[in-house]
């Protein structure tokens, strides 16, 4: 009975047919963008989406080739699949920004740690921007000049502020050290004799200042 | 009496016409008939009475010496005695005649045509006669003719003369309309009407024997002429008139008939006046020839100077030339001096009736001399009556030859012969004269009892020697151990008969002996006194007691009675007060019915008849049963009043030897206790009005308790049981019950009868009248429950146990006695409401018992069937049911729901893709089944259950929650849905070809893009997974 609508529609309105058709190709290519989306985002940093969007996704793909099962578009089932696709991608907009932030958090602190302590300053700053410009969703498949996407770069970066820890040598009193002071929670008796070597050893004295809390 | 002369001529004295016997016999039996009258006119009148002349006196008026001619018409009742007088005439005649004196005597015996004319042609004086052997020729012919055939010409005769009556009907002599007139020719021409009237006996019949020689010794007094009844018309011959096709006009005539007096008598005055002239075309007689006859006759007598009297006992004896007889005889030879004719003196006798309806007016209007012998001789002649009973007595008794000797001696009445007596002294004797004759066997009381029990209509001669003397003197002959036989029902005072009833010491036959003969023979007391050393009971002495072998019941002793006063020559015999008449009237008339049925063991009493004496005795039969019913205390004898009420229109007690069939407990034996029983009841109605006020009442009451006791036990046995079997109509009732109430859907919440309680038959339990969706055969199965006997057996279940207060045989306040009612359904309960026909009390004798049976068995016949009917449509709409949609055990409200969500989806589509089932759509019948999806669901479960069920009852348990109801329109439905899915897909293909783009390659390859796209995003989904 739809196909007969469909095809009857159609026979009516061969412009509102091109639209049709139009429309659909745009759906494909936007559920397709999701799908790679979602494809990358867990290839690269093991995004995983709900299963309740994973199943919405999963029958809108479905949906896609019903819309054209009778050859031609059927154009309630169109927008109705587009509706779908936009409450995925909200969703996953959502799931992303979650992931993201989790994701991210560790790094980023981690990135505080050892930005002062690091000389290449240069990649402490590419690290950032990478972090930063993968934070939206809709432009995670995005390429650079290099070719590579955000989330590529993403998980780049993720790799790169663990290689520069690694390369700091720090013992776990020494990183938590480092962290109260970055958080401003340091102590004098927090120093030990570990820490002290540490900073002589690095050369770092000048880093260090001690203040009144008000 | 001379018991061995009487013995020997019994035959020769009562023979059935006093003309037939001999002349000794004639005048010993002869009583001078006192009470004559003689008048110019033909009815008596008033003043007539008082100058009445006896016998001699007649004689004297009727033959002075005259040369005129005479004509005297001896009229009077049939049997008055009109041919005795004219036989005393003859005999008298015949002793003082001279020489010139011809008579010709004709005889009753003789009473035909031909036997008259015979007589007339053959007196020795016409030997002469010039025409004499023509005439013989004449009479001789018709004796040629065979009978039926003779009947016949008499027969259409009629017809024939009745057609061709063009006589105009304003005719005053023109009886009946042309139209009557035409119809009754068609009536007459019907074969059914014809065998009626040609039957023996019938007036064809009649005619023909007036007609033809008379062999028979009978006497033929009856007129030939057509009578009331024979064109009475029934209802058997009107609807066999009906069913044999008769000509309509037939039919008409007969309907009118019915219950049509005047018209009926105006018929038969009509055809009567054909006979004349009918007869005489078949005889071959003319009107004329008689009167030629009697002419030639007188002619000669004349010639020889002699002259005539005819003696003509029955002038009806002439039918057919009676007008012609008559008128010869009337013929005056003052008027016809050239004719020569002799003197004529006729004395003709005629009955009543035959005068009124067969003389001609102008026949009438010529006779000027009447002797009228009056039918009630003996009314106020007692001593008249008296001794013509004796005379017929003595007349048994006596030898011919001292007979013959009186006669010879000129039969002087000093010289009247008696007999001797060898039986009889002590009964009495009647004086005539200086002479006494014994009255044996009878008594003066008994003459004259029995003859005031006779008719009035049979109080002459012939009645009183036909009925009263013959039947006695027979018995007293043949039987006189069981005289005297009962012919009579004694009236008045019964304490004599009570008390002699009340004895225990004899039999039944003595009883009525005794008490017949103290009431009939003696003074109806038992009062005793001496005379002259006998002693006398009721007024007949001790001896005539033992010559019969009767038992002496003594009552008070009495002075001996003064003798009888003379007679007064007029005495009345005192009628009873009119009071007493009414008040003993039916008790009589049905205490005569009842000692008819005892006496006779051949009578049956028919209660059909609407006479009065049976009237009587079936509002008897009824008070009997009603006083049975009300005087037992059934509670108290363990019988509900249900089992009562189903009795009461069946008859407890019935009489032995009635027409009508019974199923009665009990039947009356034709005995005297039985007749005290009815008299009691009769009296309890007629005389006390129906109560015990009546005299002796306390003794028939005391009679009837004991009686009453004596049956009791018969009766209650009876009533709980027959044929040996107890009865058992209010298990049946409560099954009925039970299936109504299946049937009625109250029994849903059960599974098995086994179930059931007694508390369920108490509810309302109204009748289900709502729609189902049951089959015809369950509905009409709920129908017969619900019917009028369905009623009257859940009347019958609530009532059995009812405690009802008072006197009411009912009520619908209920208070049941539960022990009881409990446990007679709980019997019924354990049964499984499950009876073979042999269970049922089929051949139950009382039918309000027997119908509940037979309700019962109409609905177990039928549950099978009802139940197979009911399966077979459940399973055929479970099996399309599947053929919709899957049907499991476990299927559910949420099942039903997605299919309907399925059709709402369907037409939903259909109306946007404008497919024309669309209009189909009934959301409120989806909406609906939505709404009732639990049920629908439940009924399909229960559906099946009831597939799976062996039991019937069971089943028709099952059943009962009508799963069908709630199943059909949601199955209606999906049959529905189904049918237009088929022509959706129909419009929809043709829509399609009509629609679709030609196809190309490029077509095929439209979308690919996507596709593959498509399928790179499934692959890529899948790994996520």
């Amino acid at each position: 009975m739809k196909q007969m609508e469909s095809l009857e529609s159609a026979a009516i309105d061969a412009e509102k047919k091109q639209k049709n058709d139009s429309d659909y190709s745009v759906l494909v290519d936007e559920l397709a963008l999701t799908v790679e989306r979602v494809h990358s985002a867990h290839a690269d940093v093991g995004f995983q989406p709900s299963e309740e969007t994973l199943e919405i996704l999963s029958s809108s793909i479905e949906k896609l080739e019903e819309i054209v099962s009778f050859g031609v578009v059927d154009e309630q089932e169109c927008q109705t699949t587009k509706q779908q696709s936009r409450k995925v991608n909200q969703a996953l907009v959502k799931e992303w920004k979650d992931f993201y932030q989790k994701k991210t958090q560790g790094v980023g602190t981690k990135l505080s740690t050892i930005s002062n302590l690091v000389h290449d300053k240069d990649k402490i700053s590419d690290i950032r921007d990478a972090i930063e410009e993968s934070s939206d969703w809709l432009t995670i498949t995005d390429r650079d000049s290099d070719n590579h996407t955000m989330s590529q770069k993403l998980s780049q970066a993720i790799y790169d502020v663990d290689h520069l820890e690694d390369e700091l040598k720090l013992n776990e009193d020494i990183k938590d050290f480092i962290s109260k002071v970055l958080n401003g929670t340091a102590r004098i008796s927090d120093i030990n004799e570990g820490i002290v070597d540490w900073i002589n050893k690095e050369n770092l004295q000048d880093m260090f200042v001690i203040c009144f809390d008000e | 009496m001379n018991l061995e002369v009487a013995k020997r001529r019994y035959k020769d004295v009562f023979l059935p016409d006093v003309i037939d016997n001999t002349d000794e016999d004639f005048l010993a039996k002869h009583v001078p008939m006192k009470r004559l009258y003689l008048t110019d006119h033909a009815e008596l009148l008033p003043k007539d009475r008082k100058n009445y002349l006896n016998e001699e006196e007649i004689f004297d008026h009727l033959f002075i010496e005259s040369d005129d001619d005479q004509f005297v018409l001896v009229k009077g009742a049939s049997g008055a005695g009109k041919s005795h007088l004219i036989r005393w005439i003859n005999t008298l005649l015949e002793i003082k005649k001279d020489d010139s004196e011809v008579i010709l005597y004709v005889k009753r015996a003789d009473n035909t045509l031909k036997g008259t004319i015979k007589q007339l042609i053959e007196l020795p004086e016409i030997r002469n006669m010039p025409n004499k052997e023509l005439y013989k020729k004449l009479v001789s012919a018709s004796t040629k003719i065979p009978e039926i055939e003779f009947k016949n010409s008499l027969y259409y005769g009629f017809v024939n003369l009745i057609d061709s009556d063009d006589r105009s009907s304003d005719d005053e002599d023109y009886l009946i309309s042309h139209v009557d007139r035409k119809h009754l020719v068609a009536l007459m021409q019907n074969s059914l009407f014809k065998d009626k009237l040609m039957e023996l006996g019938g007036p064809i019949d009649r005619i023909y024997t007036k007609i033809a020689e008379n062999n028979t010794d009978s006497v033929n007094d009856q007129a030939a002429q057509f009578v009331f009844s024979d064109f009475e018309i029934d209802s058997d011959i009107q609807s066999g008139l009906l069913s044999s096709g008769a000509d309509k006009k037939a039919q008409k005539l007969a309907s009118k008939l019915i219950d049509n007096q005047e018209l009926t008598n105006k018929i038969v005055l009509y055809v009567n006046r054909f006979i004349e002239k009918v007869v005489q075309r078949c005889t071959g007689l003319e009107a004329g020839d008689l009167r030629e006859v009697i002419e030639d006759i007188r002619q000669e007598l004349y010639k020889q100077g002699k002259k005539l009297t005819i003696l003509i006992e029955d002038i009806s004896a002439a039918s057919g030339v009676d007008d012609s007889l008559l008128d010869a005889l009337l013929t005056n030879k003052s008027g016809y001096p050239d004719k020569n004719l002799c003197r004529i003196n006729s004395i003709v006798g005629v009955a009543d009736g035959y005068y009124r309806d067969n003389f001609r007016t102008n026949t009438k209007g010529r006779i000027k001399k009447f002797v009228i012998v009056p039918d009630d001789m003996f009314d106020n002649d007692q001593n008249g009556l008296v001794e013509f009973v004796a005379r017929y007595l003595n007349t048994v008794s006596l030898e011919e030859k001292q007979i013959t000797e009186w006669i010879n001696n000129k039969a002087p009445a000093n010289l009247y012969p008696i007999h001797t007596v060898t039986i009889g002294n002590g009964w009495g004797e009647c004086k005539i004269g200086s002479k006494s004759i014994n009255l044996f066997p009878f008594t003066k009381n008994a003459i004259q009892y029995l003859y005031r029990n006779l008719d009035v209509a049979q109080r002459n001669p012939r009645s009183l020697m036909r009925l009263l003397i013959e039947p006695y003197v027979n018995d007293a002959l043949n039987n006189l151990s069981e005289f005297p036989t009962s012919r009579f029902h004694l009236d008045g005072d019964t304490r004599l008969q009570n008390a002699i009833f009340n004895r225990t010491d004899i039999d039944d036959n003595t009883k009525y002996r005794l008490s017949q003969f103290m009431y009939i023979w003696g003074d109806g007391t038992s009062n005793v006194y001496i005379d002259k050393g006998v002693k006398y009971i009721a007024g007949l002495p001790e001896s005539v007691y033992a010559e019969l072998k009767l038992p002496v019941i003594e009552g008070e002793v009495v002075d001996k009675p003064v003798a009888d006063a003379p007679e007064t020559p007029h005495e009345e015999v005192k009628p009873a007060t009119n009071d007493q008449i009414t008040e003993n009237k039916q008790v009589s008339l049905a205490l005569k019915e009842v000692d008819t049925w005892i006496h006779n063991k051949d009578y049956k009493i028919n209660f059909g008849a609407t006479t009065a004496s049976v009237r009587a005795l079936n509002n008897a039969r009824n008070d009997i049963n009603n006083y049975l019913f009300a005087v037992i205390d059934w509670i108290s004898e363990g019988v509900s009043i249900d089992t009562v009420t189903r009795i009461e229109d069946r008859k407890l007690v019935s009489f032995e030897r009635q027409t009508q069939k019974s199923n009665s407990i009990i039947v009356l034996p034709a005995t005297l206790e039985s007749r005290r029983i009815i008299e009691a009841f009769v009296k309890w109605r007629e005389v006390g009005n129906q109560s015990w006020q009546f005299p002796n009442a306390s003794d028939y009451l005391y009679l009837v308790q004991k009686w009453t006791d004596s049956i009791k036990g018969l009766i209650i046995s009876e009533v709980v049981n027959y044929s040996g079997k107890k009865v058992d109509y209010y298990s049946y009732a409560v099954a009925a019950e039970y299936y109504r109430l299946i049937l009625n859907g109250h029994c849903k919440n059960y599974q098995k009868a086994n179930n059931f309680t007694p508390e369920m038959l108490l509810q309302a339990n109204e009748v289900d009248s709502s729609d189902n969706g049951h089959t015809r055969l369950w509905n009409d199965l709920k129908n017969i429950t619900n019917s009028l006997d369905g009623q009257q057996v859940t009347k019958c279940v609530l009532q059995y146990y009812n405690l009802v207060q008072g006197t009411a045989k009912e009520s619908t306040n209920y208070e049941i006695d539960f022990v009881p009612y409990s446990k007679a359904v709980r019997k019924v309960i354990n049964t499984g409401l499950k009876y073979e026909e042999a269970d049922l009390q089929l051949d139950d004798p009382v039918k309000k018992r027997k119908i509940i049976s037979e309700h019962l068995k109409k609905i177990l016949d039928r549950v099978d069937k009802v139940v197979e009917a009911e399966k077979d449509a459940i399973g055929l709409r479970l099996d399309t049911l599947k053929t919709l949609m899957d049907v499991n055990d476990e299927i559910d409200e949420t099942s039903i729901k997605d299919v309907l969500d399925s059709v709402k989806k369907f037409y939903d589509q259909a109306q946007i893709a404008h497919v024309s089932v669309a209009v189909h759509v009934d959301s409120q019948k989806i909406s609906n089944c939505k709404k009732n999806a639990s049920n629908i669901a439940s009924s399909i479960k229960t559906a099946m259950q009831i597939l799976s069920i062996e039991d019937s009852v069971e089943s028709l348990i099952r059943i009962s929650k009508d799963p069908l109801f709630s199943l059909e329109p949601f199955i209606n439905l999906l049959e529905k849905t189904q049918a237009d899915v088929i022509k959706a897909d129909i419009e929809i293909k043709n829509r399609i070809q009509g629609t679709s783009p030609a196809s190309d390659d490029s077509d095929n390859n439209k979308y690919q893009k996507e596709k593959k796209i498509v399928a790179d995003c499934k692959a890529k989904l899948e790994a996520l997974k």
